[in-house]
């Protein structure tokens, strides 16, 4: 052991001693420090095993309670007797209190097998059911996908992979489903859901054998044993009742013949639905239907964030083929080149989110709109880059009141900034609105917000055919982003940011005085539709 | 809704006199200074010089008659203890000054130059003459040949700190603002109700205690007429019983409007009151062309009407290149 080592050694023993602890003992386990001791609490005498990662405490210790293993039915202690002080989730501490970090931790050891200790065994495992997955998952269960929610009575399948190890085929469950999906390289098996309380389940392994199924078919009722037994199943999903709903898990025995003993793999579903993704994000899932027109570089990435924040449905509109010249500032990588960039985009979101209903039209945007608004749209989100075409698309929503809110969102070149219109036909405050001069009350030929000074050519080459405006991918992010958070909160206004001047400097491109007037935040980057509601506009004033 | 935004700025273009811009100016100076350099008294401490009032401020105008009229300091290096009586200063300085074509008469305040031409006065230049004493406080020498000896007197008057106090309140877009609408107070004054009556540096002192930059929050364009608007409603929510006190940010720190009588000072927030209204009514007018023959009847015919937009003929807007994508 080095100096460091040794003294790090001392200062937990001695916090150890003080703290209360007594016939102390150091081992060294894997070259890990391991200190094994008794903790008197009240009547009770707890035998502990302190684990730190390391030589440090940069990460909180685990406490292990030495007790017979495995640990069935104990809410917060795992299968090794690992108690769970804390999901470690958002701790903070200073690693080199020694004393103050294990005063913390063993005083809760203490409260928690305290209160575990004074409960029923109804009531332990009632709290336990909550965290059968978390036990199952250290007792080194087995993951398959789980991308749907299940309806009660409803046929589950197994999507199994026969997997060649030498010269035996094992079977590996990937994923479970209602029978509409199938993984490529896999066998489709029918399986039996079935509904248990905790009550009703022996203490789980990983791998279950003879004697665990006789004990669990004993503990079923009449319906239950039923399912469990049916000889259509390889397999059971048991849908475990808590107070979140339920525990999931598969045991997956496959089709061993009659002259095999019965014997089972337990698998933990790893919950893959739309609902359960976004309420791990905080949010819930948004019954909206949003459609997408233009899915350049910020299009692609309003949707992508629209579809991560819960949004149900999507129409993607553009006629465009993705290129190799996309992949410097869009999502889609060289897995999509030449193809209908609606499409890639459709199949890379499907992915990211599984559940989500996409529509890709690759059709341009107009020749959409003359054959009808698709069904249910509430949300239109225009990132075409062509301001006229935008222009015209909001004054005939205006002018047909369609009841649908519409973003127009774009980026300036050279990092300079971007912008994002948010409006609804029959509220004042539309993008022809800018448009106007509101000295002359005249028509302008660009947005008098824009914030680059008129009259500079900003698009750039750089093999003598193929024009392009300079943006970074960061700046259509930035852009996108704020399009999204218009779409999600369904907040009318216009925003804009400004970014710095570096690009434009080297560009040798001035910047306009609304772009130095919103940098030096003389006027605000977020603006009501009534802040920028020109009385006179002839779209949303008429 | 007219904000005239163009015609506040092509008015002030108009009205705007800086030294910087104007070599009569600065040719009056060089000369006047060269005649104190060359003429001055042997006796005389040493001194400089530095421009003082509206063309230190950056907020002088071109008068509406005649040609206008310049404000220098002397400081002299020597404490009001070297010369208790600061009347001998003046004397060297106006004796070194006195020509053909101009008389130098020692005032309370300074030592004005005025310029004749065909025996009609046209101008006139004020000299304030000033020591230092021992806090690095600059003292104005306040007297006249016929005031006795105990009412010759040397008092506080920080010129430079208050040259730099005003410059430095705002920066930028807001101090160029500041001096547009400063500028444009002035030549209104001017127009309705005459030089004299209203001190400039009041007016000055006052948009320095009260004036706020406006912009246009869609394209932050700036709007002096909104800024002109809540600078005079600030003043007026700040008049007293019958009297606006705007105190000088220095010392002597005296009530700039002290000398106006009662009179002048009603007149002078009747005249603010309606100036007000104008601009009210301007900014609610759908054509900037009506909102400027508002604004023209208080500024003067330096304030540019434009023509009439027509309202049945449109304009082409044209194409331009917009530098956005998505």
């Amino acid at each position: 052991m080095t100096s460091e080592q040794n003294q790090f050694a001392d200062s937990v023993a001695c916090a150890l001693a003080e703290i209360g602890a007594t016939q102390i003992k150091f081992r060294l386990s894997n070259s890990q420090p391991v200190w094994q001791f008794e903790l008197l609490d009240g009547d009770y005498v707890w035998p502990l095993e302190l684990c730190p990662v390391g030589w440090n405490f940069f990460r909180l210790p685990s406490v292990n309670w030495l007790t017979s293993l495995p640990v069935w039915g104990w809410p917060h202690i795992s299968g090794s007797g690992d108690v769970c002080v804390s999901d470690r989730e958002g701790l903070d501490y200073d690693p080199s209190d020694i004393m103050g970090v294990l005063s913390w931790l063993l005083s809760e050891v203490k409260r928690l097998l305290r209160e575990i200790h004074g409960m029923s065994n109804c009531e332990r495992l009632s709290l336990f059911a909550d965290e059968l997955e978390g036990y199952l998952k250290n007792l080194g269960a087995r993951f398959a996908q789980l991308d749907e929610q299940f309806a009660a009575n409803q046929s589950v399948y197994a999507e199994v992979h026969n997997q060649k190890l030498g010269l035996k085929t094992v079977p590996i469950l990937r994923r479970v489903n209602a029978g509409l999906t199938a993984l490529v390289n896999c066998q489709q098996v029918r399986i039996g859901l079935l509904d248990v309380s905790i009550h009703q389940l022996p203490p789980l392994k990983s791998e279950l054998d003879a004697n665990w199924w006789q004990q669990f078919l004993s503990c079923l009722d009449e319906s239950q044993h039923v399912i469990a037994t049916s000889p259509k199943h390889r397999g059971l999903v048991l849908r475990v009742a808590n107070n979140y709903g339920h525990a999931l898990l598969t045991m997956y025995w496959g089709n061993r013949g009659n002259k095999k003993p019965w014997g089972a793999t337990v698998y933990l579903l790893q919950r893959q639905d739309r609902d359960y993704l976004i309420r791990r994000t905080g949010g819930t899932v948004l019954d909206r239907h949003v459609l997408v027109a233009g899915v350049g570089a910020i299009g692609s990435r309003v949707a992508e964030h629209l579809v991560l924040a819960g949004v149900s449905k999507l129409t993607l509109v553009d006629q465009d083929i993705f290129s190799a010249d996309n992949l410097g500032r869009h999502v889609l990588g060289k897995d999509a080149i030449s193809k209908k960039k609606v499409e890639a985009l459709a199949s890379f979101l499907a992915e990211r989110m599984p559940g989500i209903d996409i529509v890709p039209e690759a059709t341009d945007i107009q020749r959409l709109i003359d054959k009808g608004i698709p069904a249910n749209v509430d949300t239109i989100v225009l990132a075409t880059g062509n301001a006229p075409l935008e222009r015209a698309i909001v004054r005939q929503a205006y002018r047909e009141q369609w009841s649908v809110l519409i973003v127009s969102t774009s980026v300036e070149a050279v990092g300079l900034g971007g912008h994002v219109i948010a409006m609804r036909p029959g509220t004042a405050g539309c993008l022809d609105c800018l448009y106007i001069d509101p000295e002359t009350q005249q028509p302008i030929p660009s947005m008098r917000t824009a914030l680059i000074k008129p009259g500079q050519v900003v698009t750039r080459q750089l093999t003598g055919c193929g024009a392009f405006t300079p943006y970074t991918a960061i700046d259509a992010t930035r852009t996108a982003l704020i399009a999204a958070e218009h779409v999600i909160n369904q907040t009318l206004g216009y925003s804009r940011w400004v970014g710095d001047t570096t690009q434009a400097t080297n560009a040798n491109i001035s910047p306009s005085d609304t772009y130095w007037a919103l940098r030096s935040q003389r006027i605000p980057t977020f603006l009501s539709s009534s802040d920028f509601t020109h009385l006179e506009c002839p779209c949303c004033s008429a | 809704m007219a904000h005239a935004q163009t015609q506040f700025e092509n008015f002030h273009n108009e009205i705007l006199l800086g030294y910087d811009e104007s070599s009569v100016l600065r040719d009056r100076r060089e000369t006047l200074l060269n005649d104190l350099k060359n003429n001055i008294s042997k006796d005389a401490p040493k001194y400089e010089t530095f421009n003082q009032g509206s063309y230190a401020l950056y907020t002088g105008i071109t008068p509406i008659a005649g040609d206008p009229d310049m404000d220098i300091g002397v400081i002299f290096e020597c404490a009001p203890e070297d010369y208790p009586d600061p009347l001998t200063l003046k004397k060297y300085v106006r004796d070194a000054l006195t020509r053909q074509n101009r008389t130098v008469k020692i005032r309370r305040p300074c030592v004005t130059v005025t310029y004749f031409k065909d025996g009609e006065a046209t101008h006139h230049i004020d000299l304030a003459v000033y020591s230092v004493n021992g806090n690095d406080q600059t003292q104005l020498a306040r007297c006249r040949e016929t005031d006795t000896k105990e009412d010759r007197a040397w008092e506080a008057s920080e010129a430079r700190e208050l040259t730099s106090k005003i410059i430095d309140r705002f920066k930028d877009n807001d101090r160029q603002q500041f001096r547009r609408v400063v500028r444009a107070l002035k030549r209104w004054r001017d127009n309705k109700i005459g030089h004299k009556n209203v001190p400039s540096i009041g007016l000055t002192v006052a948009a320095y205690h009260w004036f706020t930059p406006k912009y246009d929050s869609v394209d932050g364009k700036p709007l002096d007429l909104i800024a002109m608007r809540d600078l005079i409603n600030q003043m007026l929510s700040n008049w007293g019983f019958s009297r606006l006190v705007v105190k000088l940010p220095v010392a002597p720190e005296c009530d700039l409007f002290e000398r106006m009588s009662d009179t002048q000072m009603k007149d002078f927030k009747e005249r603010l009151e309606t100036l007000r209204n104008a601009l009210n009514e301007a900014e609610s007018q759908p054509d900037t062309h009506e909102a400027c023959k508002i604004l023209q009847k208080q500024f003067g015919d330096d304030f540019p009407v434009p023509e009439k937009s027509s309202t049945t003929k449109k304009t082409s807007s044209g194409v331009s290149v917009s530098g956005r994508s998505a």
